[in-house]
């Protein structure tokens, strides 16, 4: 299992990605994705992501729509906006920094022979 | 999915979203959004064979428990959201209030004591507070219910120069109405009146039903009193009709039908029932049981009663028309006033005719007829002011309880804004609290003042109605119990509201004493107007004691007396000796004048009058018959008494007062004896004696020169009676009453009693006045007992170590009195001059008056003393009593 603070960390890049990725997305179908890309490790509350999505919202990072499923359930469909797609270029340059310098650190070092 | 599923699974997210719903963290939009993630996963789990049952629980299991979510979406709430739609803010705040209210009630419950010494004190000032405020507007609101309006005014006479002037007379003679409708310009019509206390009869009996009032017929065009039966506009027309209020008719003709039936007046004439009033109203200037047209008044003073201009006895009223300026019209008589002064053009500056809006009358004693009761405003705002205090006193109470509470409460605070209160939200909560208990109150009050209304309105001598018929009233009152809470609320809030948490939880605040200088000020100023208002009262009740045990120079206990009537005067001297041959009764007089009814003034002559006296002087006369001195007790110190054997004693002649001998200028009273002295329609007569003065007005007046000569214009007859049994005189007379006067019940008063009732307006101060200061003492005890129980409690543990170290009883007592003895003396020296000054105000209205003593003040102080240390004295001997073992666990 991943721990919380690290869940809690990784959520915000992982909702911009994921609603980058396509053209827009819902709760329900955001989680699934998390937890098909993760195997499950990366276990979510559902309800936590939605005030995560609130708070993107209010940053003017989303938007969101209230549609249908195609059974005729209701949803909120979020969306990217333009500053959404900066905000995750410098989410990826700060994750990118750190996955770097991790793989430098465990990445076993040349012998030097 | 099949119907059933469905319906189930809507049941479950039903009850899963009221649970959420219960949670205040979410807006319906979250809640929206959430309920429909947990369908996807119910639809989800459904498809995979789970029961309904599974699919809700397992979904509401996914998306995480409600307290979880909700601290995580409330860290999401931005206040300011433009988008946000506004009765979201409405929401959250009604559950905050909610919140509030639950937690004042709560409050209030477990402070039980302090609660209803609070409401209570709140609603007893409240409750005293109502019925002056009801008191102060049915003064003030006299008079407005007339359909004529604006334009209903009565006439009255402002004399500039001369004998009279600054004098507003409001008395005119019937002639002069005329006169004066088709002279002014502007006045629709106008109305004379004027009242009698007539027996009326009915078969055989005669009875006085009370004020019988004689108006002109369109009286009942300009003032609006409703009939329930008969026409108003022809129910005076005949001058031989008559208008009965109900309890008159039900007096007159008990369940039968009153219309046309036949009523006598005296034994003038006969009248008809044509009309029967409803309910007469209370706040109007015209009080009377009944209404015959004035021109009845041919009969009743002689032909010619309605153009006499020499009888200045009517009150006269003016319709004007609509839009009409009153000085225009008074403008437009002055042609009218030259011609009544012969021509004299000087004196439409010294007699105007002046136009009084009837609903100023009640409140405006300086226009007078001599006859209306009227109301002085000073009074009326003496008792607003005295309401006000008793609410200030209430309010007073209130903060300094919630103040003293506070340090109670200090803990509470500290850990409210530990868990993220923030002012505004604490202090809106005290405040809320301090609301409901201002509404609890208020809701006493109310029920407080309307028992009491009924023997309050005894008190102020008003029928104040049912008082609380009226929603606007009601609303005020209701507003006025909020604001008070409000306002006294308003001081602990902030104050309780300031606490800092790191202190108070650390307990620094309990030894704190930042608001007990306000605290203390308070309890000074609650006591000073007790004080004040003690020292109000024992010196009205002074003097009214100084009054009635006054030697007055008659003696007034042991006289009776009654209006009398035609076959009785007829008949007098048979009546007086018939009932003199009881024993009891030891002198019986006619008598035009009774001390306290004395009304009378004539003009007289006597050789040598000054020049500016030249035309006549006037003196108040007292209309008497033989035996009259020695009927009242009056004290002959020079000269003789009226004799039978005298026939020039008729009339012709005249016994003084000491005054008036020595203002016609007889040094002692002796030299008047034998002198000549006659009054202005009689030849020259003598003065045969000279009576010690004597009170024949109140003592608010001083003696007056005084006439005493016999005439045939007699209104009572009066007996003096040995001591004993009332009644059995009463039995002698109703006899003497009954055999000679069939048909007329005797009507008999005591003149102690008659005299009294010029006193009703000192007593019935005198009255209010210890109503008002019981409530006052009454509340600050209350705050007192509050604040001593308070004191004691908060020093429990400084009591037990005390008495670990030896201290007894006694020491605890002293020394948990001692701080509010000091401040009761406090109060006495703030309260004591404003009392004094206050009172001696009040005494310079009496030409005989008692002075406010020191001693007085003193013990009013005292009272006031004692009275607090017995409240704070109890407290202090109970906390002292409490075992050390005990008080010493005490957290």
């Amino acid at each position: 299992m991943i721990p919380k603070a690290l869940v809690a960390a990784s959520t915000r890049p992982l909702i911009l990605s994921i609603l980058a990725d396509s053209e827009e997305s819902y709760g329900y179908e955001i989680i699934q994705r998390v937890r098909d890309l993760t195997g499950g490790r990366l276990d979510w509350q559902d309800g936590m992501l939605y005030p995560v999505l609130h708070r993107l919202e209010e940053e003017g990072l989303l938007v969101a729509r209230w549609g249908r499923s195609e059974t005729g359930r209701r949803r909120k469909y979020y969306r990217l906006r333009p500053e959404g797609h900066e905000a995750l270029v410098l989410e990826k340059e700060q994750w990118m920094s750190v996955h770097q310098a991790l793989v430098e650190l465990w990445t076993p070092a040349p012998n030097a022979n | 999915m099949d119907t059933g599923t469905e319906r189930e699974l809507k049941r479950h997210v039903r009850s899963w979203r009221d649970a959420m719903e219960r949670r205040t963290a979410f807006r319906p939009a979250d809640l929206d959004e959430l309920e429909s993630h947990l369908w996807e996963e119910i639809d989800r789990l459904i498809a995979t064979g789970a029961s309904p049952r599974e699919a809700v629980l397992g979904a509401s299991a996914r998306i995480g428990h409600a307290d979880v979510l909700a601290s995580e979406f409330k860290k999401t709430v931005v206040w300011a959201d433009p988008d946000r739609p506004r009765w979201h803010h409405l929401t959250w705040r009604f559950v905050m209030w909610k919140n509030h209210i639950f937690v004042a009630l709560r409050t209030l419950r477990k402070q039980g004591v302090y609660s209803a010494i609070n409401i209570g004190g709140l609603g007893l000032g409240l409750a005293c507070a109502f019925l002056i405020f009801l008191f102060v507007r049915h003064e003030l609101t006299y008079d407005r219910f007339h359909d004529t309006g604006d334009n209903l005014y009565r006439m009255y006479i402002e004399q500039t120069t001369g004998q009279f002037a600054g004098n507003n007379r409001a008395n005119f003679p019937a002639g002069m109405a005329e006169q004066i409708e088709t002279r002014g310009t502007g006045i629709a019509y106008t109305v004379l009146y004027d009242v009698r206390t007539p027996y009326l009869g009915v078969g055989d009996r005669s009875q006085r039903v009370g004020t019988v009032g004689f108006m002109s017929p369109q009286g009942l065009d300009a003032f609006t009193f409703p009939l329930a039966q008969g026409d108003p506009a022809h129910a005076l027309s005949d001058p031989k009709s008559i208008v009965l209020s109900q309890e008159a008719a039900a007096l007159l003709f008990g369940t039968q039908d009153p219309m046309g039936q036949r009523v006598a007046w005296g034994d003038v004439t006969e009248l008809t029932v044509t009309g029967v009033f409803m309910p007469l109203p209370t706040k109007t200037h015209l009080q009377f049981e009944a209404l015959v047209p004035v021109e009845l008044m041919n009969d009743v003073m002689g032909p010619g009663a309605m153009t006499n201009f020499s009888n200045w006895n009517y009150n006269l009223y003016a319709v004007l028309e609509s839009g009409v300026d009153p000085d225009a019209v008074s403008a437009s008589l002055r042609p009218y006033v030259i011609e009544l002064n012969d021509g004299d053009e000087a004196s439409v500056d010294e007699m105007i005719f002046r136009f009084q809006p009837v609903d100023d009358i009640h409140l405006n004693p300086a226009v007078t007829n001599g006859k209306t009761r009227t109301a002085d405003p000073g009074t009326i705002w003496m008792f607003l002011g005295v309401g006000l205090l008793i609410l200030v006193i209430a309010g007073v109470n209130f903060t300094n309880m919630a103040t003293a509470q506070a340090l109670q409460r200090a803990r509470e605070v500290g850990v409210r804004k530990t868990v993220g209160a923030v002012r505004g939200q604490l202090t809106a909560q005290f405040l809320l609290e301090s609301c409901l208990v201002g509404l609890l109150g208020t809701a006493l009050g109310l029920g407080l003042a309307m028992v009491a209304l009924p023997s309050f309105a005894t008190l102020v001598g008003t029928n104040l109605g049912s008082g609380f018929d009226d929603p606007t009233a009601l609303l005020m009152l209701l507003g006025a119990g909020l604001f008070t809470g409000a306002v006294a609320g308003l001081y602990p809030a902030v104050f309780l509201a300031s606490f800092r948490p790191s202190q108070v939880l650390k307990g620094e605040l309990a030894s704190r004493g930042g608001s007990g200088r306000i605290r203390k000020g308070l309890i000074v100023f609650q006591f000073s107007i007790s004080i004040f208002l003690i020292v109000a009262t024992l010196g009205v009740y002074n003097q009214l004691r100084y009054m009635r045990s006054m030697a007055l120079g008659f003696d007034k206990e042991q006289i009776i007396f009654a209006p009398i009537n035609d076959p009785l005067r007829d008949n007098f001297e048979t009546v007086r000796q018939d009932v003199l041959q009881n024993a009891r009764i030891v002198s019986a007089s006619l008598a035009g004048n009774l001390p306290g009814r004395v009304g009378t003034s004539r003009g007289y002559y006597w050789p040598g009058q000054d020049a500016d006296d030249e035309n006549n002087r006037s003196f108040t006369t007292v209309l008497a018959d033989y035996d009259y001195l020695q009927t009242l007790g009056l004290e002959l110190i020079a000269g003789r008494d009226f004799s039978r054997d005298r026939p020039t004693d008729f009339e012709d002649a005249y016994i003084l007062n000491e005054t008036a001998a020595r203002l016609i200028g007889y040094a002692e009273p002796g030299d008047a004896v034998d002198e000549p002295f006659r009054a202005w329609d009689k030849d020259m007569g003598t003065i045969i004696g000279v009576v010690k003065d004597f009170h024949f007005q109140s003592l608010h007046e001083s003696i007056e020169p005084v006439v005493i000569n016999i005439k045939p214009w007699i209104s009572y007859a009066a007996f003096r009676v040995s001591p004993g049994d009332a009644a059995e005189v009463v039995d002698i007379l109703t006899a003497a009453w009954a055999r000679y006067a069939p048909g007329y019940p005797i009507d008999y008063r005591f003149l102690d009693e008659d005299f009294d009732r010029l006193y009703a307006k000192d007593r019935q101060l005198g009255n209010l006045f210890t109503f008002f200061t019981i409530l006052a003492i009454v509340v600050s005890c209350l705050g007192l007992f509050g604040l001593s129980a308070f004191s004691a409690r908060r020093r429990t543990k400084e009591i037990g170590v005390r008495k670990v170290l030896g201290a007894d009883v006694k020491d605890i007592v002293l020394l948990l009195s001692r701080e509010f003895t000091i401040l009761v003396a406090l109060a006495f020296v703030v309260a004591a001059p404003a009392a004094w000054f206050a009172m001696d105000r009040y005494l310079a209205d009496f030409a005989y008056r008692t002075s406010v003593s020191p001693l007085l003040v003193l013990s009013a102080g005292l009272a006031a003393f004692v009275i607090a240390w017995s409240t704070v004295g109890w407290q202090a001997f109970r906390a002292s009593r409490v075992n050390p073992v005990v008080s010493l666990k005490v957290e």
